[in-house]
């Protein structure tokens, strides 16, 4: 009989939600660069006491923030550096075209080799410039906004995401359809999901069943980009799931027609953190200019 | 749609006997920058928009975005993304041996897809990939390519056209295909300025240095064609 897979090692989870407008105020970008590395660096040094930062690698993963950061190579390295110089793992990699996925290609690409290894991903979607038009699309609903950090340790030889595309429609159908293959393969396991409007999240319960699947939170948070299932974990396990090792399924879509989709073991040591001050209530899926121009033009600022 | 070439490849693209064996040798830099769209004749989508704008501080932080550009835009994003595609289709099938491929792409281009040859499990796209190279370094990585590029599809976009291959930590082995990349690429024939340079162990810490000197410079030389 063959060992089984080792599976990612989940040891910390912490989120903060940062509704917009952000760093009211701060007119300048390198001040609210400054501001958005500060809560990088807090959940991060969080995230990492007691644990040996010197010898974890470190990706930061995001699908909305500012072309000041992903265009501009000296303007991210300010932000690295202001991680660097707070003796928090300086960032390997600011990862964007992957949009909501890129956690999974992050933990796929570091995994490559096999080795054992800690490695910490920072997903960052910040409303740097206080834009409507973000805040809300057509298809996806209201937007919500945070950093989210997740310590991982990777066993030699772990398994690591699926990640697949490009697919037509943004890939959703496909998406379920792989997390339908995997629980024959693998049995079904709790699946955390992008938080999803009504209509999407009724096909995916129509195709996957509600029973495994983690609660929808797209009415209370919008559509937190790649930190969707990680808060819906995270909820999950402070529902009273903690103190025991789980096997979870996680999984996420690019609007643009790519998914991950991974199992990864929930360490019963798991340390979480949930800061969401800035809204306890149901996020209004207020119109935005984008309802306006539907499919029009690109989202890239 | 397809690639044309601006200039023709020399002999002299291939490296020396002598860059090969230096003391310290451990890959090359292929630099030039597109002087004319390499899709020219053909009319193409811009496939440009804009996040709709509807407060006036959101006009003006847009603004923050403009800047004098020292080239012109010379692609659409699908066809930077082609481009790209067609370097790593070229560079895997003359050295099979590369390991993995770090990526310049600094945002999505929304509604225009990553062709399926950029999402393989042996490319990584990042804002900045020789920032990849100290974890590679430590991890033993070998035969490894980085791509640096300031390809312009957009106005508001940064860079000077310019494309910067790394093919660094090279086994012997992979020199013959090396050669071969170098004398038929059809990338590499689209740029112009085209030069190739050996880069030294001791020289990794500051390849955007060393590029970025490469593609400041206008005369040719060395052993370029």
């Amino acid at each position: 009989m063959t060992q089984p897979q080792a599976l990612p090692t989940i040891r910390s989870i912490a989120h903060r939600l940062l509704e917009p407008p952000f760093a009211a105020g701060t007119l300048s970008i390198e001040d609210r660069i400054r501001c958005l590395g500060d809560h990088i660096c807090n959940l991060l040094a969080w995230s990492l006491q007691d644990s040996g930062a010197d010898t974890c690698q470190h990706l930061v993963c995001t699908t909305y923030l500012s072309m000041y950061l992903t265009g501009d190579v000296s303007m991210c390295n300010r932000l690295f550096d202001q991680i660097e110089a707070q003796q928090l793992p300086r960032p390997q990699a600011l990862i964007q075209p992957y949009q909501c996925a890129g956690w999974g290609y992050a933990l796929r690409y570091v995994g490559r080799g096999g080795c054992a290894q800690r490695v910490v991903l920072t997903i960052a979607d910040v409303d740097l410039h206080d834009l409507q038009g973000c805040r809300s699309h057509p298809l996806i609903g209201a937007s919500g906004f945070g950093v989210t950090c997740v310590l991982i340790d990777l066993e030699e030889g772990a398994e690591l995401p699926s990640c697949n595309g490009p697919y037509p429609n943004s890939g959703f159908s496909e998406f379920l359809h792989a997390i339908r293959s995997q629980r024959r393969v693998h049995g079904c396991t709790p699946t955390f999901l992008p938080f999803l409007v009504p209509e999407m999240r009724t096909i995916a319960e129509r195709l996957l069943g509600k029973d495994d699947l983690g609660v929808d939170r797209h009415a209370a948070y919008g559509h937190c980009f790649g930190s969707d299932p990680w808060i819906g974990l995270l909820e999950w396990l402070q529902a009273g799931k903690s103190g025991k090792e789980h096997v979870v399924t996680l999984g996420a879509v690019a609007y643009d027609g790519y998914f991950t989709l991974g199992r990864v073991r929930v360490s019963a040591e798991v340390r979480l953190r949930l800061e969401i001050e800035a809204s306890e209530e149901d996020v209004q899926a207020e119109p935005s200019a984008w309802d306006a121009l539907a499919g029009g033009g690109r989202r890239r600022i | 749609m397809s690639i044309l070439a601006s200039t023709p490849l020399h002999e002299t693209n291939t490296f020396a006997e002598s860059d090969w064996q230096a003391p310290g040798f451990c890959g090359l830099q292929i630099s030039g920058v597109l002087s004319g769209s390499p899709f020219s004749g053909t009319c193409h989508p811009a496939e440009l928009g804009v996040m709709p704008l509807v407060r006036p501080l959101e006009y003006a932080e847009v603004m923050r975005f403009e800047r004098q550009a020292p080239v012109p835009v010379l692609l659409s994003p699908s066809q930077r993304y082609l481009l790209l595609k067609t370097l790593v289709v070229e560079m895997r099938q003359y050295v099979p041996s590369i390991s993995v491929f770090g990526l310049r792409l600094f945002g999505p281009d929304f509604n225009v897809q990553l062709p399926r040859e950029l999402l393989a499990s042996d490319v990584f796209i990042t804002h900045a990939p020789q920032d990849l190279l100290p974890a590679l370094l430590d991890s033993g990585t070998r035969n490894v390519v980085l791509v640096h590029h300031g390809l312009r599809a957009d106005p508001i976009e940064r860079g000077e056209n310019e494309l910067v291959i790394w093919a660094l930590m090279l086994s012997p082995e992979s020199r013959e295909g090396i050669e071969s990349f170098l004398s038929n690429s059809v990338v590499l024939r689209a740029l112009a300025r085209r030069r190739v340079r050996p880069i030294l162990r001791e020289e990794l810490a500051r390849l955007s240095e060393i590029a970025q000197i490469a593609i400041q410079s206008v005369e040719v030389c060395g052993s370029v064609g």
